[in-house]
């Protein structure tokens, strides 16, 4: 079978590891988020924002660089309202993260025809350049797979190991796994929860400014319209494959980066199947991914749950009702 | 002698609620203060207070003579005050060394096995024996105590508050735990001991005072001339009579039959092991035990609402097993939930559509699946007015109700629909004793129209008052069915913890 | 005042609230690049409500926003964060066009139901599948289906690039539906069809049923503790089934509607993101059938009066996402919050004494 040989060349993987990037970024900030009780499902607006505002910024300063941060303000705009939203008025968690997605596509569509016009000429910004990291990507298959990508993949794969430890070999870590298990028993220890969770609300944020700068800075240099399609969501699929884990999280992303990679070969090997059928391909695979080989898995105990500080007399009129929202 | 800890006219309103009204209060260096009162009275504030959870809207603390400011839990473990609540604050998905160290670390990394070696060397010192490697989640309620104690000495609190430390423990862990204390108090840490068991306060404490609708009413410094009756007295504000009228009554056929009944949770683990148990018309069997035990379990697989893994339940001589709870109700069940807020009541809707949860498809209610507004209005005004609930208007949210009010809902809803069987699970707690005796005497009426009651509750007293025999749970297990001629405390007690005596066993077979 | 009338109040206020938050937001934008914002402001409003052409199609395309929107309203209410509906109104509009375009010699009393239903069964199955993973597995249902969402849209423009091409045409798009199957126009020259006496119709049996029938009353329970109605004999399983189904239906009938009514024929990306703003919609009318009716009404007039402003003032449509969002945020934010806004002001109007009188009879 011609498709099989496609799995062992270096250029598949290459491109795959390229294309589970932002995936992979956006779903490690996403674990820190979660981790801390606040499900984010708007992974997905934000990555949009990132991804506008380091076209934006990276086009105006012309600074591929300066564009990064940008876009890291861009999205963790998004997550302010959303942190205010969801740890202050104590909104729904899901819901608000709707209100979220549809702003976020409402603000960088529009702000995009106002700089650049409707009928848009495409206008390039400065991108970022592949980075062949001298002896090791040499190495025959794993050099080019490894060694020859994007700085933003080796962002990612040092926040892989930065979260890990954090997350399970620090006491700030301990602290925020403890918001989001039980966040009574973290303020009774004398923590303050509410700063926890904002700070790990706001770090998510930045995660999806990277994760939305590899969709416009790695090779295309331009925008379009709800470019993020639905990669928040897959992030979020990822998260809850990996089971809450950087690394396992991280294995998820490479299963749909892969997909889309197989996707994008298969397209042009010409099957004379019509293009859509391959477009459809990485989400249902991740749609039977999550159904056939995860199951419904447990997340952290108070995920969606506000933090009410004087939980014992709220708690006896709004108990928990209808649970099973987070994953759960 | 200066009082290590002074509490002056502190008052904490909630809203229009005053849950504190000028209170004041002392502990000395190496004492146990019990503060005792009914639900509702303002312990649990106070306490919270003096811990920094909630501010108080007026009055000073006062911490070894020096004034103090307690803004947040961290300040009060900053003065060396040290809280174990009622409900455990600890996370079952960490480690004993993980709960106990959760906040305590300035520095960023954190080394578990120094850790670990720490809480060891503590646990020796105090005689708190625990794991600091184990998961909570794997540990018993008593285990959990000592790492809830152990947590607070751990940030070296000389003041140590205890809410409701033995609601979750048998007679004998309540023994252990009072050693713990008296071994505490050796070593200089004051005790605020938090309660409303009298007898328990009685033989812990060195000074008791009395809480009753957020004021300090009585403060008792000589125990030796206090029985449970004059503090019970001075608990609710007037002569109360421990204790309920019943009459004698000869029970009839057998209404429920539980065999070899099996039930096992989500991950497959059996909770309920080959449990036997019979219900006649006409008797309340109490089911005493310690939280936890499978009571909930037993009820849910009685009540049809969790399925069945083995054995059979038998109601009104049908057998129900594999039936959805609907069947269990038309067959005659009457079910008073151990959660009102989760099972009991739908919290956003209206007292009156509260009170016809089971019944709304039944005519008159229903007519062609089309509401009766006339018929429900009038049946609706009917229950408020019989069951005495207090409300504002029938349109309130459920949710806007006191508890009392809120159990009345359920009981006279339940209690409405003259069931064969009732399952009363702890349908008391949390309320004042006046709705307590309300629901006490509906489940007495109910047993004079001949209806089998079975009564869960983790409060003995209110087992031995109320049941003709006493069946006891432990760990899913039927430990033996009592008649209430033999059922006292101490034997109760004794299988409550799991021990089998012969006299027990031999009479449980009946 | 009654409990029930000043709770009614109170979503209107904080709606209203919410848009003029909205148009500050997006005036402040405007300025930002030099529009006249009242200029704009204005061009919206006529292009809304005013002129039987600009009130119709405002209609046309509030109709699809008020159906789904009802679908939308229904599942969350029962805790069921359906959000498939892009998914779930491309499948209905697909099976409404084959039915439409494959049965042939119907008299139109029963293609058009069958072209109807065939939408419903077509859109409910697609949200059953979240709604069963959910119920039965316990699987989150946001995730699932918004990935149902991606797999749906491209399916169906997958079957528009091949074995549902329309014959003669290089674009991908479906053959024309028969005139049996064909909704008939209210006004000559619009695009406003009889699938508003359908959709004004559905509105008010909704509200029948969810408030006035035993089948609401228990919908209603489940959504809202559905352990205390299990534990009093609701088959909760059943109504949340009921419920996903009947929410998926109606994203299928936001499709089909279009298809029948006006469009004729399928064309790929037919009605992009309405699956999406009916979720706008629900929030908007705060979960309501009324308030679903008039937030889908609103936005559909937002919609078809952005399209007017853009022609006239080169204001881009993509604007309303950001009104939007912001209202969904407000609304969201004033309702968790618990603003009193009729306490608020009548406490402004009487002396202090009084309104905390009023506070303590709450």
């Amino acid at each position: 079978m011609e498709v099989l040989k496609i799995f062992l060349t270096p250029d598949f993987w290459s491109s795959a590891i390229r294309l589970m990037t932002p995936l992979m970024l956006a779903a490690l900030g996403g674990i820190i988020c979660e981790r801390a009780g606040i499900l984010n499902m708007a992974l997905e607006g934000q990555i949009l924002m990132g991804a506008f505002f380091a076209y934006l910024g990276s086009y105006l300063t012309q600074n591929v660089w300066l564009g990064l941060v940008i876009a890291m303000i861009g999205s963790m705009s998004l997550a302010v309202i959303h942190a205010f939203m969801s740890i202050n008025v104590k909104v729904n968690q899901v819901v608000v993260a709707l209100g979220l997605n549809t702003l976020a596509i409402g603000i960088t569509s529009t702000i995009f025809r106002f700089m650049f016009g409707t009928d848009s000429q495409m206008a390039n910004c400065p991108g970022f350049k592949a980075i062949h990291i001298p002896g090791l990507s040499d190495i025959p298959f794993i050099g080019p797979v490894l060694f020859g990508q994007y700085p933003l993949t080796y962002i990612a794969l040092l926040a892989l190991f930065g979260i890990s430890w954090f997350l399970f070999h620090t006491s700030r870590g301990l602290e925020l796994r403890a918001a989001g298990e039980n966040p009574q028993a973290l303020d009774v220890a004398g923590v303050d929860v509410i700063r926890i969770r904002w700070l790990a609300v706001l770090v998510t944020g930045a995660f999806c400014g990277l994760a939305g700068a590899c969709l416009t800075l790695n090779g295309l240099n331009t925008f379009y319209d709800n470019i993020s399609s639905g990669r928040g969501y897959i992030a979020y699929a990822a998260i809850v494959f990996g089971k809450w884990n950087p690394m396992g999280t991280t294995l998820a992303t490479l299963l749909f980066g892969a997909g889309d990679a197989l996707q994008l070969r298969m397209q042009a090997m010409n099957f004379n199947i019509p293009y859509y059928f391959y477009l459809m391909m990485p989400y249902l695979i991740t749609f039977l991914a999550l159904v056939f080989f995860m199951g419904p898995s447990k997340g952290p105990a108070a995920s969606n749950v506000p933090f009410v500080k004087d939980k014992a007399r709220s708690s006896k009129r709004r108990p928990k009702q209808t649970s099973g929202i987070g994953g759960k | 002698m200066t009082p290590v800890l002074s509490v002056r006219n502190i008052t904490k309103r909630f809203g229009t609620n005053t849950a504190n009204d000028h209170v004041t209060f002392d502990l000395y260096p190496g004492e146990v203060h019990s503060l005792l009162g009914e639900n509702g009275a303002g312990k649990s504030t106070l306490m919270n207070v003096i811990y920094g959870v909630y501010g108080a809207d007026e009055g000073e603390i006062f911490v070894n003579g020096k004034r103090a400011e307690i803004a947040s839990p961290k300040e009060a473990i900053g003065l060396g005050i040290g809280m174990v609540h009622q409900h455990f604050m600890l996370i079952p998905a960490f480690t004993v060394a993980e709960n106990i160290v959760l906040g305590m670390k300035k520095e960023l990394r954190l080394d578990m096995k120094q850790v670990e070696a720490q809480i060891l060397e503590a646990s020796q010192k105090y005689d708190l024996h625990v794991d600091p490697h184990a998961l909570v989640s794997t540990l018993s309620v008593g285990e959990q105590q000592r790492v809830e104690i152990l947590k607070v000495l751990f940030r070296g609190a000389k003041i140590l508050i205890l809410d409701e430390p033995t609601a979750v423990l048998t007679p004998q862990e309540t023994e252990e735990l009072f050693k713990i204390l008296r071994n505490l108090k050796k070593d200089g840490v004051s005790v605020i001991f938090i309660s409303h068991k009298l007898n328990e306060v009685l033989s812990i404490s060195d000074r008791v005072s009395i809480l009753r609708r957020g004021k300090i009413t009585n403060c008792f410094d000589d125990l030796s001339q206090c029985d449970p009756q004059v503090l019970a007295s001075a608990m609710v504000g007037y002569q109360v009579r421990l204790g309920v009228d019943k009459a004698e009554q000869e029970p009839g056929e057998t209404v429920l039959e539980v065999r070899d009944l099996r039930v096992d949770d989500e991950r497959k683990r059996p909770i309920i092991k080959d449990f036997n148990l019979s219900v006649r018309a006409g008797e309340i069997v109490g089911l005493a035990g310690v939280d936890g035990n499978g009571q909930s379990e037993l009820i849910k697989g009685i009540a049809g609402l969790m399925p069945l893994s083995g054995g059979k339940v038998v109601l009104c001589g049908q057998e129900m097993n594999g039936k959805p709870p609907r069947a269990f109700i038309d067959a005659g069940l009457g079910h008073i939930p151990e959660d009102r807020h989760r099972q009991g009541l739908v919290l956003s809707m209206s007292v009156l559509e509260n009170l016809f949860l089971e019944t709304i498809q039944d005519k008159p209610y229903s007519k062609a699946h089309v509401l009766q507004k006339k018929a429900i209005t009038e049946k609706a005004k009917e229950l408020v007015e019989f069951n005495d609930i207090r409300t504002a208007s029938l349109d309130l949210e459920a949710g806007a109700l006191s508890g009392g009010n809120q159990q009345k809902i359920i009981v006279g809803r339940i209690l409405d629909q003259e069931p064969k069987l009732l399952i009363a699970a702890h349908p008391t707690r949390g309320l004042d004793i006046g709705a307590t005796e309300f629901v006490h005497r509906c489940i007495l009426k109910a047993r004079e129209r001949g209806c089998a009651v079975l009564l869960v509750s983790t409060e003995l007293d209110e087992i031995l008052a109320l049941s003709d025999r006493v069946a006891v749970i432990y760990e899913g297990e039927c430990m033996g069915v009592v008649p209430q001629a033999q059922a006292t405390k101490n034997a109760i007690g004794l299988l409550m913890a799991g021990v089998k005596n012969k006299e027990a066993s031999g009479t449980a077979a009946s | 005042m009654n409990k029930r009338v000043r709770s009614v109040l109170n979503s209107l206020i904080s709606v209203v609230l919410a848009l003029v938050l909205a148009f500050v937001v997006i005036g402040i934008l405007l300025m930002w690049r030099g529009y006249d914002p009242a200029a704009t402001f204005l061009a919206l409003f006529k292009g809304a409500f005013v002129g039987k052409s600009n009130l119709s199609a405002s209609l046309v395309l509030a109709i699809p926003l008020i159906l789904g929107g009802l679908g939308i309203a229904l599942s969350f209410r029962c805790g069921i964060f359906n959000i498939g509906g892009e998914g779930q109104l491309y499948l209905g509009a697909f099976a409404a066009t084959w039915l439409g375009v494959n049965l042939q010699g119907l008299p139109f009393f029963l293609h058009i139901p069958i072209c109807l239903l065939g939408s419903m069964l077509f859109g409910g199955m697609w949200a059953l599948i979240p709604g069963w993973l959910k119920i039965k597995k316990g699987y989150n249902e946001t995730i699932t289906s918004v990935l149902l969402n991606y797999v749906g849209l491209y399916f169906v423009n997958y079957t528009l690039a091949s074995f549902f091409k329309g014959e003669g045409t290089l674009n991908n798009q479906s053959p024309k539906i028969q005139e049996s199957a064909m909704l008939s126009r209210l006004i000559p020259g619009t695009e406003l069809s009889t699938s508003l006496y359908l959709t004004i119709a559905i509105v008010i049996l909704f509200w029948f049923i969810f408030y006035k029938t035993d089948i609401g009353f228990k919908l209603r329970a489940v959504g809202a503790n559905g352990e205390a109605a299990r534990t009093s004999g609701v088959n909760t399983g059943k109504y949340l089934l009921i419920a996903i189904i009947t929410s998926g239906a109606l994203s299928g009938l936001a499709g089909s509607v279009q298809i029948l009514g006006y469009q004729h024929l399928l064309v790929q990306n037919f009605s992009p993101n309405t699956g999406y703003d009916i979720i706008s919609v629900a929030l908007m009318g705060s979960l309501h059938p009324v308030g679903v009716a008039l937030a889908g009404f609103l936005l559909g007039a937002l919609r078809s009066g952005a399209s007017v402003m853009q022609i006239m003032m080169g204001v881009p449509v993509t604007i309303l996402y950001i009104i939007q969002g912001i209202v969904i945020l407000s609304v969201l934010g004033f309702s968790y919050a618990k603003i009193d806004f009729i306490g608020l002001v009548s406490g402004l109007f009487s002396d202090s004494k009084r309104g905390m009188e009023k506070e303590a009879a709450k």
